[in-house]
């Protein structure tokens, strides 16, 4: 078998999707790339939330765009994270609605879900049901706190969750107030680790035939990512107070301005050899035999006052230019990249971590796909996210039959269909 | 029983990255060989180093990354333990390495284990115009664009805290490693994989990309909008949201302000977030007031989303981490290694639990076991220690 011809991990597995922003989404995102068929549900009445309603204003860059028409289907955010999988709207507030996605089910390996704990079994497909239509299926519960315990009925989001897991108290400034990060991290973390836990389910299904049921807590999964700090303090007793960008034992460890609006360098020493080298770049070399500098004790002794002084050396240099020669003498050292600068980073391109995608209404524009490399994986083209029930009428005549007349009359009903309901 | 009992993994890498990922598998079920070097994983001597109470000093993070692991210590750069490393790579279902440990390299372990995944762990990865520049966390958070988002307007950048970035590329080689476990389930064969920690942290910004796009202009580190915060409570510190409309109805109305409730101008999320900075006094002078975790309770039950500060020492008392049985103490070897508490259970699975795994190992605790396993006879584990092949 030749790489050319090796399928893709989960062709022919195919997953439905009842999540909507960000966690569970990209959780079911990484399972497309990976080569299942993914079939993201949401409603005519309730978009998913990343949609950013109907009333969603056609972003500024896309304005001059004939095809740009619908605000709801050219959202960045949903555009994002929604990538290479099949749109239907189901209705489940109504009976023909928990049908046609029990339908769905019946045909499904995977069911994906990031509601409030009871809303599946309030809706009539909770574990045991949807066993019951899909023997050996695998439902992946993701939530903020978590389906048992006293927090599970407690909404969060990326934002909250980040201070309940301890994130929060351990990002800041030294001496400053805890901060959150600028992207709600918790979402992609979890929504990872839910990847993972259905790979595991598909892993052991395969060799007994029997699915379970996986509850996954955010909150969990967020603290889990702080492994460090908690060893650290039950073998201590000690919070590891807020340190910025500095490091336990390491310095330099920071981030430095250069010349320019909000232009900056990320500038590591891991041994004394790093750091006389970065001394000699920094035209004084007589740092590296400096007292106050000359070792890793001293120079984290004497840390504000390194900092100062790099950062007097890096105020008259261009980023890029530094980061070059820091590079090229085998240290640590990168500019602090923009979102646009990201985009335009020819090794991420390389790697296929960037790829272009086609949309029908935003035109093509860069998307981040997954760090998963293994054949087929992520997909040598990369589907847009689906508009709006793009994908409805194609999806339930190929896998349920229905006619072109059912397909209208369940439209008629609102069950089905694109756009806001009329 | 875990979903992956049976499958044998051997870890070449060394440090935080590859030894997070197959601790997680280890939960699981995996059965995790860890080669290290004669002087050790350095992992061993991850910073901040604790005492033991007995004049010594250890790596707590490095006993928490290593629980449930076998390790076999010995000496790579020599032929005959390259050919050792061959021998149990071609008992493995799984590899992972690095390029760091340069002996056996990729297709030395390919010959050895044909149908094994190999998954190989780095900053920057092994291919790409800066395949194996080097590489740490600040670096992966300043060139995934995660940093010029994070910290206060006009002040530096900030990383993520501690080696976050680092358990994220070991995330991302779960997903990998198990992706390519199914691929040899299904066809015999498992694949090649190369992970990079920038791609992980690079790929989770997806948003910010797309948004950078479509408006026209880049985020940027921003002090308020949703969330609000942390900002001070009376005991500490809270995260307000207010991106959906009720959100901010029911918790201004919860803090005693129902005219900012009822304030029309804010129904409209762009403008909740323009006009909050007028109002922010107001609301956070009566933040400052409530306790966080009664504040909390109390949004919690109003349907709101709130975030209290927890601090570290406090998620060891947190009921509902409690409730999930979060924290665990890998049992055995007291002697040598502490008792402590750590993260367990990622996530529940109904069918195949996580089992809380044994103490990471000492150096060599396993040679001679992983040895025999091997079918070396104890004549031939004698000339390998007697040669310092292995210890």
């Amino acid at each position: 078998m030749t790489a050319t011809n090796i399928e893709p991990p989960l062709a022919g597995i195919r997953v439905l999707a009842l999540s909507q922003a960000w966690a569970g989404t990209l959780a079911t995102e990484q399972l497309a790339l990976m080569g299942a068929e993914v079939i993201q549900v949401e409603s005519r009445s309730r978009p998913d939330v990343w949609r950013g309603g109907y009333q969603a204003p056609i972003p500024a860059a896309l304005r001059q765009l004939e095809s740009a028409k619908n605000g709801w289907n050219v959202s960045a955010l949903f555009n994002s994270v929604n990538l290479h999988k099949e749109g239907v709207t189901i209705d489940l507030g109504q009976p023909a609605g928990i049908e046609l996605v029990c339908s769905l089910i019946a045909r499904s390996d995977v069911v994906v879900e990031n509601f409030s704990p009871r809303v599946m079994t309030n809706l009539g497909i909770g574990y045991e049901r949807l066993q019951q239509v899909r023997p050996g299926i695998i439902l992946l519960s993701m939530s903020a706190f978590g389906a048992t315990g006293p927090y599970a009925y407690y909404p969060g989001i990326g934002g909250t969750i980040e201070p309940v897991s301890g994130m929060s108290s351990q990002l800041g400034y030294p001496g400053g107030p805890p901060l959150n990060c600028g992207m709600m991290f918790p979402d992609p973390i979890s929504g990872y680790f839910g990847a993972a836990a259905v790979l595991m389910a598909l892993y052991r299904r395969n060799l007994t035939g029997e699915g379970q049921h996986i509850d996954l807590s955010m909150q969990v999964v967020c603290s889990t990512y702080l492994a460090d700090a908690i060893v650290h303090y039950s073998a201590t007793g000690e919070v590891r107070p807020r340190a910025g960008n500095r490091h336990p034992v390491h310095a330099p460890h920071n981030i430095y301005p250069c010349r320019g609006d909000d232009e900056w360098i990320a500038v590591a020493a891991e041994s004394d050899a790093d750091f006389a080298a970065i001394a000699a770049i920094a035209g004084h070399p007589e740092w590296s035999n400096d007292p106050r500098f000359a070792t890793e004790p001293a120079r984290k002794a004497n840390e504000d006052l390194l900092d100062a002084l790099l950062a007097a050396w890096t105020r008259g240099c261009d980023s890029t230019s530094l980061e070059s020669t820091l590079a090229a003498a085998n240290l640590l050292g990168a500019r602090v990249a923009k979102p646009s600068d990201v985009l335009r980073d020819v090794h991420l391109w390389a790697r296929g971590v960037l790829a272009e995608v086609n949309h029908p209404e935003a035109g093509r524009f860069a998307v981040a796909t997954t760090p998963v490399h293994l054949p087929g994986v992520p997909p040598k083209v990369v589907r847009p996210a689906p508009l709006h029930g793009e994908h409805s009428r194609e999806v339930f005549a190929r896998l349920l039959g229905m006619t072109a007349e059912e397909f209208a009359a369940l439209e008629t009903e609102g069950i089905t269909g694109s756009g806001p309901p009329e | 029983m875990g979903p992956l009992d049976g499958i044998r993994i051997l870890e070449l890498s060394q440090g935080v990255p590859g030894p997070f990922a197959t601790r997680l598998l280890a939960g699981f079920g995996a059965h995790v060989i860890k080669v290290e070097p004669l002087s050790g994983d350095l992992g061993r001597r991850l910073p901040p180093l604790a005492s033991d109470g007995a004049g010594g000093e250890f790596s707590p993070l490095f006993l928490y990354l290593n629980a449930g692991k076998h390790s076999i210590a010995l000496d790579a750069a020599t032929a005959a333990g390259a050919t050792v490393v061959c021998r149990l790579a071609a008992r493995a279902d799984a590899i992972v390495t690095s390029p760091d440990a340069l002996n056996p390299g990729l297709d030395q372990l390919r010959e050895a284990a044909p149908a094994a995944v190999i998954a190989s762990v780095s900053g920057f990865g092994n291919t790409g115009p800066d395949a194996g520049r080097r590489s740490n966390d600040l670096m992966a958070y300043a060139r995934s664009g995660w940093a010029s988002l994070t910290g206060e307007p006009g002040r530096e950048p900030l990383k993520g805290p501690g080696h976050q970035a680092s358990f994220h590329a070991g995330s991302a080689l779960v997903m990998t490693i198990l992706a390519g476990l199914l691929q040899r389930q299904r066809d015999g064969v498992g694949p090649m994989a190369d992970v990079a920690m920038l791609d992980a942290l690079a790929a989770i910004g997806a948003p910010a990309l797309v948004q950078s796009q479509f408006n026209g202009h880049d985020n940027t580190r921003r002090r308020s909008g949703f969330p609000v915060g942390p900002t001070p409570a009376a005991d500490g510190y809270f995260v307000l949201t207010t991106s959906r409309a009720h959100f901010w109805r029911d918790a201004m109305n919860e803090l005693g302000l129902p005219e900012l409730a009822q304030d029309v101008r804010f129904n409209d999320p762009a403008a909740r977030q323009d006009l909050y900075h007028e109002v922010a006094p107001v609301v956070e002078a009566r933040l400052a007031q409530r306790p966080r975790a009664e504040l909390f309770h109390r949004l919690g039950l109003l349907r709101v989303p709130g975030g209290m500060v927890v601090e570290v020492d406090e998620l060891f008392d947190d009921p509902q981490l409690q409730a999930r049985e979060f924290f665990e103490t890998p049992p055995g070897r007291e002697a040598a290694s502490p008792n402590l508490s750590m993260p367990g259970q990622p996530f529940v699975m109904s069918r195949t639990p996580w089992q809380t795994p044994a103490a990471a190992p000492a150096l060599g605790e396993h040679t001679d076991f992983v040895l025999e396993a091997a079918g070396y006879s104890v004549a031939e584990i004698a000339a390998l220690r007697e040669s310092g092949v292995v210890a």
